[in-house]
């Protein structure tokens, strides 16, 4: 698996339109990795198994994600 | 009948090759395969030839049954569901969907028989555990992940490991 992504996702993806900057990580995801975190899964699941701010609520919406950052 | 050791890779390998076909045979008497341990397989060709080794058969050839182990059938059955749902799963960020997907629910659905098959899941995955902490949750409605570990899953794996070894099932 090339990236941090999978080939299959993004098919219109070609060579020469990305560059490979990172080997595929399953330790963090693109959330975390935009608030400068590559150790945490961020994901504010009400199981609690993500990473996500104190304070936020574990809601999947809109504002809770613009909330924690 | 011809018998042959695989690792279990292979063996999956070969499932996942067969698809529909029915084939692939596991004679591992009380030897838990997600323990490393090779398993026999016994593959009967539907022509009967004396082929050395099964797995160079066309696949399609290949008629045979499942003489398992119940342990070794929870395995494989468990192995396939793994397949399957980090194909579904695809480059998913969020945890819920990743969860809620039928494959991982399946695995879930097997109850307590799936909390050692996920710990040694856990181990083989080493330095890279995937997610498997909302199905051991699930399953045991334990926690032992500390709330300031939530999110990093080596931390996590390592809790759930250790609880696992500390506690069994």
């Amino acid at each position: 698996m090339a990236g941090s992504w999978r080939p299959q996702d993004h098919p219109y993806l070609t060579e020469d339109t990305f560059n490979i900057t990172s080997d595929c990580d399953p330790i963090y995801n693109c959330i975390a990795w935009a608030a400068g975190d590559n150790q945490n899964w961020w994901w504010p699941d009400d199981m609690e198994i993500g990473y996500w701010p104190v304070g936020i609520p574990r809601i999947e919406s809109m504002d809770a994600f613009v909330q924690a950052y | 009948m011809i018998l042959h050791s695989y690792s279990p890779k292979q063996v999956l390998d070969a499932m996942a090759f067969q698809k529909a076909e029915y084939c692939l045979c596991v004679a591992a008497a009380g030897t838990p395969p997600a323990q490393g341990n090779d398993i026999v397989l016994a593959c009967y060709p539907s022509d009967w030839v004396d082929e050395p080794d099964p797995m160079a058969f066309s696949l399609n050839e290949i008629q045979s049954e499942i003489i398992a182990d119940k342990k070794t059938q929870r395995w494989l059955k468990f192995q396939q569901l793994v397949k399957q749902w980090k194909d579904e799963r695809g480059s998913r960020s969020s945890i819920t969907q990743a969860a809620t997907l039928q494959p991982y629910q399946k695995i879930i659905g097997m109850g307590d028989d799936a909390v050692p098959l996920i710990i040694s899941q856990l181990r083989s995955e080493g330095e890279k555990p995937d997610q498997w902490f909302w199905a051991l949750k699930a399953i045991t409605l334990h926690d032992p992940v500390k709330p300031e570990d939530r999110g990093n899953f080596r931390k996590m794996a390592q809790a759930w490991i250790l609880w696992y070894e500390n506690n069994g099932w």
